[in-house]
């Protein structure tokens, strides 16, 4: 079982990040482009 | 709608993720023969679905209709380049779950299987687009080039998918996606099986919406930021 929830763990874990890091990048972009409405 | 669906997509695709882990961790069965190992079917095979069907896909769609000259717009360049990132991170998924399944089914971590080379060649590629978009150069310059880098890569695509056919591998044979499209899983876990896809496209589609909105807004500032520096160059030519 050990097997299956390091499966899980590595994949919920690394999409958690990319999605965080993806929301991240985007927030700063528009507060860079001064534009909310993207 | 465009509203609606920016606020209700990102929730909707984590929810249904979520879902998915439940079901697949505490409610379908154990399989008869894989045991608690087969609970990793809700994960690896939707991730994989995603990065090759999905993903390169769309990466190969765009960059044609961003080579043919009636469509040509920088636009399907981004979302060339936004459904290859997201892309690549779920093939490096693919073959991280892949070994951790094939560590107690095979007993190997790894093994130079036609499915599983193949696959970690399309890795290797795409990551070689992302590494070719970074070259600078004028932007149709560069959407030009990573088309035509894209479009190579792809070809791997439907290598991959009938690589278990084509060779003797150890990994085994379509189960959904099969000659016949009959299924050969059924009950819950097909149903778990069916919701993992549709969780993990949704994500998909909610990322790449994401990276692609921020691809444009990246451009627009380089575009700004040139403008800003040309306009200078020439008040200072001026005052000279």
């Amino acid at each position: 079982m050990s097997y299956v929830i390091a499966g899980y763990v590595v994949t919920l874990t690394s999409l958690g990040l990319y999605a965080g890091s993806l929301i991240y990048h985007l927030r700063q972009a528009q507060k860079g482009q001064g534009d909310d409405h993207l | 709608m465009r509203k609606q669906l920016d606020r209700w997509l990102g929730p909707l695709a984590f929810v249904l993720v979520a879902l998915d882990v439940w079901l697949g961790l505490w409610i379908t069965p154990p399989d008869q023969v894989q045991g608690e190992y087969v609970r990793l079917v809700y994960v690896h095979p939707a991730v994989a679905w995603v990065a090759l069907y999905v993903a390169f896909g769309m990466a190969g769609l765009c960059s044609v209709l961003y080579l043919w000259p009636r469509t040509r717009s920088l636009a399907f360049d981004y979302a060339a380049a936004a459904a290859v990132e997201v892309g690549v991170v779920f093939t490096i998924l693919t073959c991280i779950t892949g070994a951790i399944w094939g560590r107690p089914t095979w007993g190997v971590w790894w093994t130079w299987d036609a499915r599983l080379t193949s696959t970690a060649l399309l890795a290797v590629m795409f990551l070689g687009y992302l590494a070719l978009r970074r070259v600078p150069a004028e932007p149709h310059v560069r959407a030009r080039r990573c088309a035509v880098m894209a479009l190579i890569a792809a070809v791997d695509v439907p290598i991959v998918h009938f690589s278990v056919n084509w060779w003797n591998t150890l990994h085994q044979g379509a189960t959904v996606l099969n000659a016949n499209l009959s299924p050969t899983i059924h009950g819950s876990m097909a149903w778990t099986l069916l919701l993992s896809f549709i969780a993990f496209t949704l994500l998909f589609v909610w990322m790449v919406i994401a990276r692609y909105r921020l691809e444009v807004l990246r451009h627009s500032g380089e575009r700004k930021d040139l403008d800003r520096a040309l306009s200078e160059r020439r008040a200072e030519g001026a005052e000279a």
